[in-house]
């Protein structure tokens, strides 16, 4: 018999808020965290916002711990992950330490300081590219630091799939505590805010007002959005076996129930929407863990304002669910935090076991104004409602979707 | 129900010694050495200025025209792999696409893109940089270029674990065919020579200055390289079920990690030692089943040390009969592609009976005291082995190989 995989941290730094209750405070009341880019210049760009995390302190997050040499993708995530720790209420010390595991979605944690390191060298040449900056460099160093700081050595490793990496991180992390190689695994993505990953989205024009006359604004599903926000986020949650949970009465927050995943190539940065893979991933994640759709009370939603993705998205859940859609609680909270990439599927797994556990369905904000073409419903005042499952939707242009089923355990 | 088990029923490798596995086994059994004057781009003022290149890959002999347009150097030397192992494997147009995945490694993904996007926000302003550039920098669209190619729609990965990026990429691969999530899984690693990586070992002092010389009392550093390989893994039920050629069985995979230092190994090999006594755990090898060990052996110092200490505290006294090589002596350390070109080159090695050498091998280190196969290679029959891969952030893993019966 397999062993049931459960979450019992939940570590989150986002633009919503820092910590599990502030984030959930802000995201129940519809608090957007989108504001004015600080991290930089503006001036001569036409988008000016973020999802940016302007009240991170990395020495306050991380207190006595040399955070210096960390770039802001390794400091985001370490802040995450001490969170869940937190949380979970782990006691770090010789006989836990090696039976935690760490696996962190990542794509563009490296490019900043890659960039930089590299612009360094060809203005002044290569001994101007500091070496302290060398290890920021290389993406395995943002789960690296995990496993340093916090001396957790059961395994370490990154993985990348575009927004879907938070959930194959989440599902290969939990495949090792099913297997017994860790008691523990610290799961979840990043992605930080930075001139490199702010232009690979706006000079292609994917954001929300980069092309001259728009207006820029963040409308999951809604009408006449032309593209998405940039966000940030670190979203480190603490898989933990079942029975190790209820051995040290540990708080538990949903139970990880399936994963699907499906890839679709015509839908590689395809103009047009495109359903197929999002409604085989979500079919199969259900299918896996012996429910119907009807069995679904929670839709936590990727749409993120983008014109594609939203309309798929929301055809991928009429495909799937079909009459049942009308019935279901669905939320798009990158309306209020913007589009993290890496981190997102792990944000919306923190929002979607928080739901379970607490009993409040969180709103979609700006989605008064509907695109026809998004037939999905959606309330824009957080729900009161006790649920029994949730599916954290995902899709990335490349082509990936992914859906992850969460329980609530009682 | 029994676990599946996996087997590896195709090879394709892109190196400094030859493309294609005959080219590549025939460099390594000959001792070639792959290292040159890099000119990938300008390396004059680097002290250390030499590398594995790899000059004879002609794109347009694996890729279509579109292909060529359309990738990046990392994305086609990944899809040239890919189709070269699926070749191999007598595969193509039996893989249900559902059942088929794509997991590879990398360090950063397309070091030259980020390169160029760099040289003309210096030069121009980045204003000027183009987009499709920036569209092609996301390193998980490399697997999901082998993907499209081969119609896989499983799962579709990268694991950017750096020098262990391989091995990873084949443990996550083999996980989901023992676990029934897919019949193949193309796996392996690619990376081409970075500019970044020429900054940063120089500026560390790490990098050889000549040549690589794993375990040698004076060995200087590692030397970058570059290449892919990829691995076809298939579930051994479907493999005989059409009379596939079967090279080897992955047998297990070990983790762990130090937690000592950020680019450092721990010097007690804490990390190395829990991976290798992990990857005999999962593969149910005992330590005198072994017959082989790759070497990640990358020529530092630190490293080379370390690695002849883990493996001498998990095979005790039988660590100086066991032969271990380490192939970058030949074709360098190419990172994120290391250790599936190694995974490519144990396949080999069971199915010949033959080990390539360590070469530059020249005079002892006394801390470096284990059969390292100096400078010719050595016919010796393998039924199981392991292949060690370290990498930054402390990261181990260990991959077991053995013959298939």
């Amino acid at each position: 018999m397999s062993k049931r995989v459960v979450i019992t941290g939940l570590g989150i730094v986002s633009p919503v808020g820092i910590g599990r209750e502030a984030f959930w405070s802000n995201l129940t009341n519809g608090r957007t965290g989108i504001k004015p880019i600080t991290l930089f210049d503006t001036s001569e760009l036409a988008c000016k916002t973020a999802g940016e995390i302007t009240e991170f302190d990395a020495p306050a997050a991380l207190p006595g711990m040399k955070t210096g040499a960390l770039n802001r993708t390794a400091q985001l995530v370490c802040a995450a992950a001490k969170l869940g720790l937190d949380d979970a209420r782990i006691e770090l010390d010789a006989a836990t330490k090696p039976r935690i595991g760490v696996m962190i979605g990542n794509t563009l944690g490296s490019m900043h300081t890659a960039s930089e390191f590299d612009r360094s060298a060809l203005k002044g040449g290569f001994v101007a590219a500091s070496p302290m900056d060398f290890a920021n460099t290389i993406a395995i160093t943002t789960a690296g630091y995990i496993s340093v700081l916090f001396g957790v050595s059961a395994f370490n490793s990154v993985i990348s799939s575009g927004e879907l990496s938070s959930l194959n991180a989440i599902e290969y992390g939990a495949s090792f505590v099913r297997s017994g190689h860790a008691d523990m695994v610290l799961a979840g993505g990043v992605e930080a805010v930075s001139m490199e990953t702010f232009l690979i989205n706006y000079l292609p024009k994917f954001l929300s007002g980069s092309t001259p006359g728009q207006r820029e604004f963040c409308a999951p599903f809604g009408n006449g959005r032309n593209g998405f926000v940039l966000g940030e986020a670190g979203a480190v949650v603490v898989l933990e076996d079942y029975d190790h949970a209820i051995g040290r009465g540990a708080t538990i927050y949903a139970e990880v129930r399936s994963f699907g995943t499906a890839f679709d190539k015509q839908a590689f940065y395809s103009s047009s929407p495109h359903s197929i893979a999002l409604s085989k991933a979500m079919t199969s994640a259900i299918k896996r863990s012996g429910l119907s759709p009807d069995d679904i009370d929670h839709v936590s939603a990727c749409a993120n304002s983008s014109i594609v993705i939203d309309q798929s998205e929301a055809t991928a859940i009429r495909n799937v669910f079909g009459a049942q859609t009308d019935q279901l609680h669905i939320s798009a909270i990158k309306s209020m935090t913007g589009e993290p990439f890496s981190a997102s599927a792990g944000v919306q797994v923190c929002a979607a076991s928080m739901a379970l556990h607490e009993g409040v369905i969180p709103p979609t904000i700006n989605c008064d104004d509907r695109d026809p073409n998004c037939d999905v419903p959606l309330f824009s005042e957080s729900r009161e409602i006790k649920i029994k499952t949730a599916i954290v939707s995902t899709i990335s242009t490349s082509g990936l979707a992914g859906a992850l089923v969460l329980g609530a355990v009682s | 129900m029994p676990e599946r088990r996996v087997v590896i029923t195709g090879i394709g490798v892109v190196s400094a010694i030859g493309i294609g596995k005959n080219a590549f086994w025939q460099g390594l059994i000959a001792g070639k050495s792959g290292i040159s004057d890099v000119d990938a781009f300008d390396t004059s003022e680097f002290p250390c200025r030499r590398g594995g290149q790899v000059r004879d890959f002609v794109p347009s002999q694996h890729l279509s025209a579109d292909a060529i347009d359309r990738l990046a150097p990392v994305a086609q030397f990944a899809v040239a792999a890919a189709k070269m192992a699926v070749e191999d494997s007598r595969l193509n147009g039996n893989m249900e696409p559902e059942r088929t995945s794509v997991a590879m490694g990398t360090t950063n993904g397309e070091a030259s893109v980020i390169e160029k996007i760099c040289s003309v926000w210096v030069q121009e302003g980045y204003e000027q940089i183009d987009p499709k550039l920036l569209k092609q920098y996301p390193m998980h669209l490399i697997p999901a270029h082998v993907a499209m190619e081969f119609g896989a729609e499983g799962p579709v990965v990268m694991m950017p674990n750096a020098c262990s990026a391989g091995n990873w990429a084949i443990g996550f691969g083999s996980n989901l065919i023992r676990s029934d999530e897919a019949d193949v899984v193309l796996a392996g690693g690619c990376e081409t020579l970075a500019r970044g990586a020429f900054i940063g070992f120089n500026r560390s002092f790490a990098m050889a200055p000549e040549m690589c010389q794993p375990f040698d009392k004076n060995r200087k550093g590692l030397m970058p390289g570059e290449g892919a390989a990829v691995l076809v893994l298939e579930s051994l039920d479907q493999a005989q079920r059409r009379g596939a050629h079967i090279y080897a069985e992955v047998a297990g995979f070990g983790v762990s990690c130090d937690t000592y230092h950020i680019t450092g190994p721990d010097p007690t090999g804490r990390g190395a030692v829990d991976a290798t006594i992990s990857a005999l755990k999962t593969s149910g090898l005992k330590p005198e089943d072994i017959d082989y060990v790759s070497a990640h052996g990358t020529g530092t110092k630190p490293n080379d040390r370390v690695e002849t200490l883990a493996t001498k505290k998990v095979f005790g006294d039988l660590a100086k009969r066991i032969p271990m090589s380490s192939i970058k002596s030949m074709i360098g350390h190419s990172f994120g592609a290391a250790s599936a070109i190694e995974a490519a080159a144990c396949a080999l090695i069971i199915e010949n009976g033959m080990i390539p050498p360590t070469i530059n091998y020249r005079e002892p280190d006394p801390e470096c005291d284990l059969d390292y196969v100096a400078n010719e290679a050595r016919e010796h029959k393998v039924d199981a082995l392991l292949s060690n891969a370290y990498a930054f952030g402390g990261n181990c893993a260990v991959l077991a190989l053995r013959a298939m019966r």
